[in-house]
């Protein structure tokens, strides 16, 4: 019955692009994960304020449940899924295994994103840059130490491997 | 005991790969084709009896397939509303925009009440009952004297219903002291009990089994509950949760208490068994903000002393907030911090009186502690005003007066037993261990001696926690299964909640067996597929899920011996195993493979696997003293935290706050496991100085702080923790000398940084949390003569 | 959320065409940030019947120094405005007001049009309908204010605006007001003194219902770079301030020449400190100049039964922020 309110976007999605019918008031976050099958993207807060949902948008770091899916046409979007490539983790995934960087793992996605952003800008942050880039991203398991750990350890391994 | 080699390791996280690579399912992540989509409307007053409701328009509001009222699911909603978001009604819908947009449409009728919205009210002389019939105010009802010590072996002997709970004789103690230190109205502020997942669930049901999909602490306990509220067999329901977003008590889910937040399962369940289609009912945020609330607490502390600091006599009153309702008794833990367990080594004399008072704020849950980190506040701070009193150094005077191994426990949990036996502490092991990283001696100052616009100031509290209970409904179990490729599954309910006991458990499969962790896999992903687990509260899941998996990991190996015996010839005890196959101990080039010791041929013949099981029936045969079953011994999380800090005396607020959190675990299974474990410190932090604390209107009840904008959580920037574990002694209880870790970092917290704004400031704040506002009261720099509370 | 009309604006004609074509309520959407937690919580009486987006208008996400006059694009965000070397170099307290905004993320999506016109953060007026329904107080057009005899901690210390004591939550409308900036819109060119009202119901501006931001544009320092900017905030990051402060000030041969202070999260408005930059004039700024500026910034605070903290907290971070301009 709502197909009629439906609009029809364009996104790509780690790479792949997708056509979706959407509503106008879908935030990002529940398309990708409702529509899309992006359900690795999670969310806690829906208000912005913990970064559990942070996709890349054109590779800027947003939190997705404060965007509009309408507003996305032929943006280029990433997710924690889109990292790991056939079946061959990330740098930034590894480091985090190491480091014990997820406890119940539900910030991981979000945080992990964050960190892919930091370390495209930034390739060798200080620990300040790092808990300054991981502002927005909330652990209420509090493994801050392990994720700082895991960030610094990630960096290393991508610089090494550049 | 030989070389270890899978415990004591920082091995990977066992389901690691999925929660990095976004393929761990969390329960919103099963999106079932067809899923009906639940709101919930919620109560607009604090207080109310909804007189009629017509949801005639909703019902018949397109894409609308259910509307749910007390009317028609009773079991389900009540007529009498008890918080601002009690449940008024469900509708279930195509999507989640029309089940919002029919909420609206439905159209209620209320009675409202007085609202009684904090614990003063609620104790007031005539109050209105905010349940009616039952008191406002209610006594722990085990309170319970102890008399007739073993001189031998200091336990006592009997126990007589009392209106507290204690032993020896106060008013003699008291008489008999030199010193007596006084607190009253020390407040914990009643707080969010957080989790990074908000609540909610799905269900599916064919006809034959209802399937539920959510997160949890214990998915068998919260099963039967589910069953019995929705009054179908146990054995319909198929209760998945592979994964938890993180719950630190708050998750634990009762569905057959309807006070309690988890409605949601009732909720799923009515409506997935009356229109037989799969459907889902998530908590947003602000949902999540009004169920589940925990800490708030209102106590008197008096505690005696002699002269040279030694602590003979403690009395405490303990009130703990428990809103509307909600989990019964969260405030017994407070009995920790007293002369029953924390100062259990010279304290002759004590009583505890433990109440809960309800209010028509949100429903408590658990959290981390359980009452005890109040109890801690209360009593941390006032042992520090005594050591200020007496001129003994703080971390002195609690390093005469803290619990040893071999103290006696002396009614934490009278219900399970009298007294026990305190199996390790390690206490002024961590109290040293701090000290030195922060260099107190030399850096220590009186807060007269401080001066200037920012200030420092160290406090310390110290903590003890439950580690697991021993007795009745304690009890979990494990399945271990070696197959002939030489790998091993562990099978069991452990709920994996961050806390990592997924890891933990393999880690202890992996080093009776010999085998690389690698080769250990765990199955726990629904209730059909395990047996029974207790659920993971008071950090019990390395003792008592960790007996009963290392003992049907033993059991595994000794029938896979037998069947390797049988095969050489040989006696099974001459045999070992490890990553390799079976070997005479006395020869290990002597052997044979996996494969050998099945028997099989590819899939013709022999055993494709063996199985070990176990039901740990806590306690343990090991947690018992020279065999006599009534002399059982208590494991405890324990430690010392320590807060460094800053005080800016012109803005009132705390800079650079640093955490020093030691921790006696006896072994550490996984060190950066119970690191991890340690920094959970900052969910005391979250309370201490980010200003969090329930907000309720105080006429209306609305929640003020729903969100997490309102109320906060540290980020990475806000607060450092620095994990200090300690691995002695071994704790005899436990198969590898490991008690628990997990609840104890949140313990002491506030009471170390009440001290610690006392060390810089000279004010002795009381009530938490520890806003600017309260600190700059405490200086005089507020001028408003018109404020008052 | 409920449903609404969504409308790609192509240029700024068309943006306000479709705001004045709209039955009911219709709102510009920049960045979101803000405006996607007030359509969340669905808190206003009328619920919008469109939402209008600039973001798909060409050319307007610039950090651009002409003449030394700096020119924001309205859609430029936070990040590029806290990031941009120019910005730090030359306007310090803006810069530094951009990077204590909000979070990286959504500083990263926020704009600095949007920053200014944000709805306040009033607990009542944002309480989320989700939970026992919507409060509709005096801003939104209701009868009364639920602060005034309810909690309000956070509230304003200087008194009411309409009944309102809520304060607005701006990290950079002081840093653009002691800047002295001038908003450009569809409709005139605003000094920024004149810009934030809470006159007008929900919103804080000026602007009319179908007028939109276009530019904001910073003069050049006068005499060096000589602005600050602090906030007080319980987190260092997603979190509004308690008390914020922004001050510039024009200093030849060691003295003061003219000096602009503003205090936000205090007040419905962003509050200029006039009698403390009266007193600065012509004088050497020494510790003691600036704790004296600090006290007369709030000589006329009227606290509530809850917030004389932000008292001493706004006297101390004005001299504060004075001593970090030079
Ligand atoms: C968790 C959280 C924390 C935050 N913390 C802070 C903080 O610390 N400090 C702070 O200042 N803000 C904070 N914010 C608010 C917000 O993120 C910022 O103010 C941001 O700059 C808003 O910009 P935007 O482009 O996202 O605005 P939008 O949400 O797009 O718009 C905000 C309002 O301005 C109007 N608007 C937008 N652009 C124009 C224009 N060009 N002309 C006319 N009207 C316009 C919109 O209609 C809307 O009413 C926070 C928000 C959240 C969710
Ligand atoms: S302070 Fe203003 S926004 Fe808040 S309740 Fe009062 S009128 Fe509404
Ligand atoms: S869920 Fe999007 S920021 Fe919290
Ligand atoms: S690991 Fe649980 S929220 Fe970060």
């Amino acid at each position: 019955m709502n197909e009629n309110r439906k609009q029809l976007i364009h996104l790509t999605v780690n790479g792949e692009v997708q056509s979706v019918a959407v509503e106008s008031h879908w935030t990002l976050s529940r398309v990708l994960r409702n529509d899309c099958g992006h359900t690795g993207l999670k969310e806690a807060c829906g208000e912005g304020a913990c970064g559990a949902c942070t996709v890349l948008i054109d590779g800027v770091a947003v939190p997705s449940c404060m965007v509009l899916a309408v507003e996305q046409e032929g943006k280029s979007i990433e997710t924690v899924e889109g990292l790991s490539k056939n079946g061959v983790l990330h740098p930034i995934q590894e480091a985090w295994l190491e480091e014990y960087g997820a406890q119940c793992g539900f910030c991981s996605p979000g945080m992990i994103m964050s960190t892919k952003a930091l370390l495209a800008k930034n390739p060798d942050p200080t620990e300040d840059e790092i808990k300054e880039a991981l502002g927005g991203n909330i652990c209420i398991c509090n493994n801050y130490e392990h994720i700082i750990n895991a960030v610094r350890s990630a960096a290393k391994k991508m610089r090494e491997k550049a | 005991m030989a070389e270890l080699t899978a415990i004591g390791k920082s091995v990977r996280q066992k389901d690691g790969r999925a929660r990095v690579t976004g393929e761990a399912k969390y329960y919103a992540d099963f999106i079932l084709p067809g899923m009906l989509q639940i709101r919930i409307l919620r109560s607009p007053l604090p207080a109310a009896t909804i007189l009629s409701m017509d949801t005639a328009e909703a019902e018949a509001y397109p894409g609308v397939h259910l509307v749910m009222t007390h009317l028609n699911f009773p079991k389900a909603f009540r007529k009498e509303l008890y918080y601002v978001g009690d449940l008024v009604a469900a509708v279930v819908a195509d999507d989640e925009t029309i089940a919002e947009e029919a909420m609206h449409l439905i159209k209620v009728e209320y009675e409202k009440k007085k609202p009684i919205l904090n614990m003063d009210d609620a104790m007031k002389d005539g109050a209105r009952q905010v349940f009616d019939g039952v008191d406002n105010i209610q006594d722990w009802p085990f309170h319970a004297f102890l008399s007739d010590k073993d001189p031998e072996t200091g336990l006592y002997k009997t126990k007589t219903p009392s209106d507290y709970n204690g032993f020896g004789d106060i008013e003699k103690g008291f008489a008999e002291a030199d010193y007596i230190i006084e607190q009253n109205h020390l407040k914990y502020a009643y707080c969010k009990s957080p989790a990074m997942e908000p609540r909610g669930c799905s269900a599916d049901f064919d006809g034959n089994r209802l399937q539920v999909y959510t997160h949890s602490q214990g998915m068998h306990d919260e099963k039967l509950c589910l069953a019995q509220a929705l009054g179908i067999p146990s054995s319909m329901v198929n209760y998945n949760a592979p994964y938890t977003g993180s719950s630190f008590g708050g998750k634990n889910a009762f569905p057959l208490d309807p006070n309690i937040a988890s409605h949601y399962l009732v909720v799923a369940g009515f409506a997935c068994l009356e229109l037989r289609k799969p459907v889902h009912c998530p908590y947003s945020r602000e949902e999540e903000m009004v169920s589940g609330w925990s800490r708030g607490s209102d106590t008197y502390v008096k505690i005696g002393f002699k002269k040279d600091g030694t602590l003979t006599t403690m009395d405490m009153i303990h009130r703990q907030e428990t809103g509307a309702g909600g989990d019964k008794y969260p405030a017994k833990n407070a009995m920790l911090a007293t002369g029953a367990v924390l100062y259990s080594h010279n304290c002759r004399h004590l009583r505890g009186k433990i109440q809960n008072v309800n209010t028509n704020r949100y429903p408590a849950a658990g959290w981390q502690g359980y009452g005890a980190p109040e109890g801690m506040f209360a009593v941390e701070t006032t042992m520090d005003m005594a050591a200020y009193e007496l001129g003994i150094d703080p971390v002195e005077l609690r390093k005469m007066n803290c619990m040893r191994a071999g103290d006696i426990d002396a009614g934490w949990d009278p219900l399970s037993y009298i007294s026990a036996i305190i199996s390790s502490s390690g206490i002024r092991d961590c109290l040293d261990a701090g000290a030195e990283a922060l260099d107190w001696k030399n850096t220590w100052r009186h807060p007269s001696e401080k001066t200037g616009r920012i200030r420092h100031g160290m406090g310390v509290a110290i903590f003890a926690m439950g580690a697991g209970r021993p007795g009745p409904g304690n009890s979990s179990e494990a399945m271990v299964k070696i197959y002939p490729d030489g790998s091993a599954a562990l099978v069991c309910a452990v709920a994996d909640i961050g806390q990592g006991q997924h890891t933990v458990q393999c880690q202890i499969v992996a080093e009776v067996l010999g085998l690389p962790y690698k080769k250990v896999g765990m199955v726990c992903h629904d209730t059909d597929s395990t047996p029974f687990a207790t659920l993971v509260s008071n950090s019990c899941g390395t003792w008592i899920q960790g007996w009963a998996t290392y003992e049907a990991a033993l059991d595994a190996k000794q029938r896979l011996l037998k069947l390797a015996a049988a095969h050489m010839g040989v006696k099974a005890e001459e045999l070992d195993m490890n990553e390799k196959g079976i070997f005479m101990t006395a020869a290990p080039d002597k052997g044979c493979t996996f494969a050998e010791a099945f028997g099989t041929r590819g899939h013709y013949g022999g055993l494709h696997e063996v199985t070990g099981y176990y039901v740990n029936n806590s306690p343990h045969p090991h947690g018992i003293h020279n065999g006599k079953p009534d002399e059982i011994y208590i494991p405890k999380e324990k430690g010392a935290q320590f807060i460094s800090l800053d005080v800016d005396t012109e803005t009132g607020m705390i800079l650079n706050a640093r955490v020093t959190m030691a921790q006696n675990v006896g072994k550490a299974l996984n060190p950066k496991i119970v690191a991890g474990q340690l920094c959970t410190s900052r969910h005391g932090v979250d309370n201490a100085m980010l200003g969090n604390e329930c907000v309720a209107d105080k006429r209306n009840g609305w929640l003020m702080t729903a969100n997490w904008v309102d109320y906060r959580h540290c980020t990475a920037m806000d607060c450092d923790v620095d994990p200090i574990v300690i691995e002695k002694p071994g704790d005899p209880t436990h198969p590898f000398g490991a008690t628990a870790c997990g609840e104890g970092a949140a313990c002491p917290t506030l009471a170390a940084f009440s001290n610690a704004i006392y060390n810089a400031i000279g004010v002795r704040i009381i009530e938490t949390p520890y806003t600017p506002e309260r600190i700059l009261r405490g200086l005089g720099k507020i001028e408003d003569k018109r404020r008052k509370k | 959320m409920r449903r609404f009309n969504h409308f790609n604006a192509s240029t700024m004609e068309n943006a306000v065409s479709l705001l004045n074509e709209s039955e009911g309520p219709a709102y510009v959407i920049a960045g979101g940030s803000d405006l996607m937690g007030c359509l969340k919580d669905n808190l206003w009486i009328e619920a919008p019947e469109r939402v209008v987006n600039l973001k798909t208008i060409p050319g307007l996400k610039y950090i651009l120094v002409e003449d030394g006059d700096l020119h924001l694009g309205a859609l430029a965000t936070l990040t590029e405005i806290a990031e941009s070397d120019t910005v730090k170099l030359q306007w310090p307290g803006l810069a530094e007001a951009a990077r204590r905004t909000a979070s990286p993320l959504l500083r990263n999506m926020g704009t600095i049009a949007g920053n200014i016109c944000q709805e306040n953060r009033c607990w009542y007026f944002r309480y989320p309908d989700k939970i026992g329904g919507r409060i509709d107080c005096v801003r939104k057009g209701g009868k009364r204010c639920l602060a005034v005899p309810g909690d309000h901690r956070f509230h304003s210390i200087f008194g009411a605006v309409n009944k309102c004591i809520a304060v607005n939550p701006s990290d950079t409308a002081p840093a653009l007001v002691v800047l002295d900036a001038t908003v450009k819109t569809t409709k005139r060119e605003i000094p920024i003194d004149e810009f934030f009202t809470a006159e007008m119901g929900a919103q804080s501006t000026v602007l009319d219902r179908d007028e939109i931001v276009t530019e904001i544009v910073v003069p050049a320092p006068q005499a060096g770079p000589n602005s600050a900017f602090r906030k007080i905030a319980y987190r260092k990051s997603i979190d509004f301030a308690l008390v914020n402060c922004a001050a510039a000030l024009v200093i030849r041969d060691g003295k003061v020449e003219s000096a602009r202070i503003c205090l936000n999260a205090v007040y419905n408005n962003p509050r200029r400190c006039e009698a403390s930059e009266e007193l600065l004039k012509g004088r050497e700024l020494t510790e003691e100049l600036a704790q004296e500026a600090g006290r007369l910034a709030v000589a006329e605070a009227k606290p509530l039964l809850q917030n004389g903290f932000k008292v001493q907290m706004a006297k101390t971070i004005v001299s504060d922020t004075l001593m970090d301009c030079i």
